[in-house]
């Protein structure tokens, strides 16, 4: 008996170069073997440069068993009973989108265009399927609920953009090699870009030194050359001790700071308003004021070596008299409290830990400050990303080659965010915009208006999303009609009226994928045919509009709108791409100089066009300058374990915790508890447990782990609520407004800032 | 004649099991069979836990698969020949057509590297070196699907391959020394 030919030793019909663009900045270039309409096997994709070929677990277990996973979505289905009774019926697109589009119109004319709503995510990087829900809400002149604060990592854009002038920055991850410190606070790459973990190795083989800063003994944190674990949610605390360190042992570097931070500035002492030439001279040129050396009061712009500390009486406009202190000294009493004994005691670190790492940080030639999502997970999570930005500026890095302060840059932000008006807003219709992060509190209330209909794609709403248990109890009761278009028979989809089937990556005609985390465009394309009846988004809402008399402006192919969309955009970098090497190579490096380094000309998107250390927009809200806020949760004793739901390198939010080849190795979710936490409370290795605090509850198997910090416990994240014995992790979180985030963009959701206790269950 | 090995890199390997998936990909493994399984440091395929207690912890991932032992002991047992151990590439290979599935390479093989995966024919199951790739030129599936570059293969007595040079420069383990099979996976040092 010869043994079957292997399924990927066959020979294939074609070869198709696409890209694998699950919510993953890896965005991976795939070679997909394919026979028969059947994918045979995946392969890394070749680049226009060498060294970025690379795929993963998670995109072979996508390629191999997602695609026709016996749950796939095949046709579209309309609900045959009450809302998530499980009962469907199959229909045809016809009947689904003729239903569909009546009742739209039918809320339209009841309730105003707007209480049509739409709302997305990032479960596909394609920036059609990114962009054409606001692009139909526009439309149909309908609402589109924003993601930013529900994604959970807006703080890091919200700790940036006050004090540097953008959201985001990141050196090229390829030159981690010519870095010689890497300061990796709450980062986690080894399992969250573990396609670009190559060049971390590569730098550590260069002589780079790797510190992780995380309160869980990472993938990451085990190949540091020293880990750091602070209590959750203290990140901020432990580097306003760094700063402190820095500035008590004269490490700063002060030339820089005066220069191109606001630090100089003189504050008015009353009302925290930075002084202008104006409040002294009204005819004056426009300009912050500083004092010199001498102790002469002075445009910024107009002196080279202002001071960065020390007081000065001054005359205002209107005859009065003030002593203003420089910004710095604002600063310095805001951190005095924060010795490294103080911070040792926030933190749960030793104080000579704080000391050293100061130490190592201003020392360090080229210190890259490589910052993550985990830290800002909270409900001040904000102060985090701008401790980073206060550090890192206070040390003269940021615009330097190789340092800076990095969280996430790549051609995909720019690309998605910057996709052009006459795409997202065709023919300069606009419909109403919401923060989709208090999506359940809007349509529970009905407020500021009424909003009756949702439609989600691309969206784990059911397992990614706060208390999806009282969205269904208090939201959905509101609704009149829920749309999810989806691959699987999601959380959410199972609430739906209507469950549309969209394709998977390698089913879609084409779509444009810009790198998650590097500078490549890359074109995916149709490598076998749609599974049963499945669409695009594009295809979807293109039939819609055609029923809602808005058809005209959806009758591109698959192909005309990415080039409209690449020939319209607004960074003149992508208008520059190509398209017929795009559609040659597959994936086209857009124009970044080398090296990479972010704000290199020194130029800030400031009022001041300085580094804003000291911020007046959040005088009001006692935010001016940088301090350490406690998390909400952790205080209550009777929750004494912070909850984290850390990412891991076997699934990408929750797109394939479902699949065979990621179960085998990662089976169900398990609640990781220090020895510490577990013995007292009588909970053994293998138990099940309830997790539980005032908002919900779950039940699942314990695992002791002396890679969690006693003091707190970890679920993994991306698990849906069927794969737990009861209840779902998320039930467990809360969004509470935050008036700075609100100032900024909007509340970020603070997916750690739960706290919870730990029984056996049954007890 | 050659001397095929592996080098496993364990201060790049992350324990991330696509060497795993992948292999499973190319050579149509069964589920729950593997031909090659990443270990954490306490010999666990699925958990991930480190050694030492908090705060003192270190971890490290050993991927594990069939290490094309020079003395093989599995090949030594085989009463069919089915299992041999090729002079020219130094491979320990395996044809299916003369196994009788009676388990004894499994019990003699150190490295639990075979298994018994088709439940139909009852035969062996275990890393080929992706010959059928190698044949056409390319590297073993594994090699090519590791992100970080952990995994290298070629001919461990060439001293110009990439392979025996990493040998040749970095501190190496290899697994059960003391057994005598000689393996040819060498596992650069965490």
């Amino acid at each position: 008996m010869t043994a079957p030919v292997a399924r990927a030793t066959a020979t294939p019909d074609r070869i198709v170069r696409t890209v694998c663009s699950p919510n993953c900045s890896g965005t991976c270039g795939v070679n997909a073997f394919v026979k028969d309409d059947r994918i045979l096997k995946i392969e890394p994709a070749s680049f226009p440069e060498p060294g970025w070929e690379r795929i993963c677990l998670k995109g072979i277990a996508m390629a191999m068993q997602r695609i026709d996973h016996p749950d796939r979505l095949r046709w579209p289905l309309k609900r045959d009973g009450p809302r998530g009774s499980g009962r469907w019926r199959r229909v045809g697109w016809d009947e689904a989108l003729d239903e569909i589009a009546a009742r739209l119109g039918e809320t339209a004319a009841s309730h105003g265009s707007r209480a049509n709503a739409w709302m997305t995510m990032s479960g596909n990087y394609g920036i059609k399927a990114c962009t054409v829900p606001e692009r139909i809400a526009n439309s149909l002149g309908g609402t589109v609920m924003s993601h930013d604060g529900m994604m959970g990592d807006l703080n890091c854009a919200m700790g940036f953009l006050p004090l540097l002038g953008a959201g985001f920055a990141c050196n090229d991850l390829a030159d981690l090699p010519k870095a010689s410190l890497i300061l990796i606070f709450g980062r986690n790459p080894a399992d969250t870009d573990h396609s670009e973990m190559r060049f971390l190795f590569d730098a550590i083989e260069a002589g780079a030194r790797v510190v992780v800063v995380d309160p869980r003994f990472s993938r990451t944190a085990a190949k540091a050359d020293q880990w750091v674990s602070p209590r959750p949610g203290t990140d901020s605390a432990l580097v306003i001790g760094m700063i402190r360190v820095m500035i008590d042992e004269g490490l700063i570097d002060q030339a820089y700071v005066a220069r191109h931070t606001n630090a100089p500035f003189l504050v008015h002492p009353a009302t925290g308003a930075l002084l202008k030439t104006t409040d002294v001279d009204a005819a004056a040129p426009a300009d912050y004021l500083v004092c010199d050396g001498d102790g002469t009061v002075r445009a910024a712009s107009q002196c080279d070596g202002p001071r960065l500390r020390g007081e000065v009486p001054l005359s205002l406009n209107a005859g009065e008299s003030v002593v203003a202190r420089t910004a710095f000294d604002h600063m310095l009493d805001a951190w005095a409290a924060f010795t490294p004994a103080r911070v040792a005691a926030i933190c749960e670190i030793p104080a000579a830990t704080v000391e050293q790492l100061a130490r190592d940080y201003a020392a360090a030639d080229r210190a890259w400050l490589w910052c993550g999502a985990g830290p800002q997970r909270y409900h001040h999570g904000h102060l985090v990303h701008r401790a980073y930005v206060t550090l890192a500026a206070l040390a003269g890095n940021i615009g330097k080659p190789y340092a800076g302060v990095n969280t996430l840059d790549g051609a995909h932000m720019r690309f998605t965010f910057n996709a052009p008006q006459s795409w997202t807003a065709p023919g300069g219709k606009r419909g109403g915009h919401l923060p989709g992060i208090h999506l359940h509190e809007i349509i529970a209330s009905q407020t500021p208006y009424p909003v009756r209909s949702l439609w989600i794609s691309s969206y784990g709403l059911g397992t990614q999303s706060p208390g999806f248990d009282r969205f269904v109890r208090e939201a959905l009761p509101k609704l009149d009609l829920f749309v999810v278009t989806e691959q699987l028979m999601t959380g959410a989809a199972e609430h739906a009226d209507f469950v549309l089937p969209c394709v998977s990556y390698y089913e879609e005609e084409m779509d444009l994928v810009a790198g998650g985390e590097h500078w490549f465009l890359q074109l995916r394309q149709r490598a076998i045919q749609p599974i049963g009846e499945a669409r695009n988004d594009y295809e979807i809402f293109a039939a819609l509009a055609e029923r809602m008399g808005e058809g005209a402006d959806w009758a591109l192919s698959n192909e005309a709108a990415c080039r409209f969309i690449l020939d319209q955009h607004s960074d003149p970098l992508f208008r520059a791409v190509e398209w017929e090497l795009l559609r040659t190579d597959g994936a086209v490096r857009i124009d970044i100089p080398r090296p990479h380094v972010p704000f290199g000309d020194l130029r800030f998107n400031t009022p001041s066009g300085r580094i804003e250390l000291y911020t007046e927009a959040f005088v009001a809200q006692g935010e001016a300058v940088l301090t350490h806020k406690e998390p909400l949760e952790g205080r209550d004793p009777r929750f004494p374990l912070m909850l984290i739901s850390p990412k891991h390198v076997h699934s990408t939010h929750s797109q394939h915790t479902m699949l065979p080849w990621i179960r085998e190795h990662r089976p169900d979710p398990l609640l990781e508890l220090n020895p510490l936490d577990a013995h007292p409370r009588g909970i053994g290795d293998g138990d099940e447990v309830r997790v539980w605090n005032d908002r919900g509850s779950f039940t699942v198997t314990a695992s002791l782990n002396e890679a969690v910090k006693p003091g707190m416990a970890t679920v993994p994240q991306g698990y849906w609520r069927k794969h737990f014995r009861s209840g779902h992790f998320s039930d467990l979180g809360q969004v509470v407004r935050n008036a700075v985030q609100e100032a900024v963009i909007e509340t970020n959701y603070p997916v750690w800032d739960v706290a919870v206790e730990v029984e056996r269950s049954g007890q | 004649m050659s001397r095929m090995g592996f080098v496993i890199d364990l201060k790049r390997c992350i324990g991330c099991d696509t060497c795993a998936v992948g292999c499973k990909m190319e050579n149509d493994v069964p589920p729950e069979r593997f031909r090659l399984n990443v270990l954490d440091p306490h010999r666990d395929p699925q958990l991930e836990r480190p050694l030492g207690v908090y705060p003192a912890l270190s971890q490290f991932w050993l991927p594990t698969m069939c290490q094309h032992c020079s003395d093989a002991p599995c090949v030594a047992v085989c009463p069919t020949r089915a299992l041999w151990r090729d002079d020219d590439d130094g491979m320990v290979s395996l044809d299916k057509d003369r196994c009788v599935g009676c388990h004894r390479c499994e019990e003699a093989c150190p490295y639990d590297a075979l298994s018994f995966a088709d439940e139909t024919t009852g035969t062996a199951d275990k890393c080929s070196f992706c010959d059928h790739r190698l044949a056409e030129g390319q590297a073993p599936m594994c090699q090519t699907v590791c992100p970080t570059r952990a995994i290298t293969s070629g001919d461990l007595d060439d001293p110009a391959s990439a392979a025996a040079q990493l040998v040749a420069t970095r501190e190496t383990w290899v697994l059960g020394e003391s057994t005598g099979a000689r393996p040819n996976i060498f596992y650069l040092k965490p």
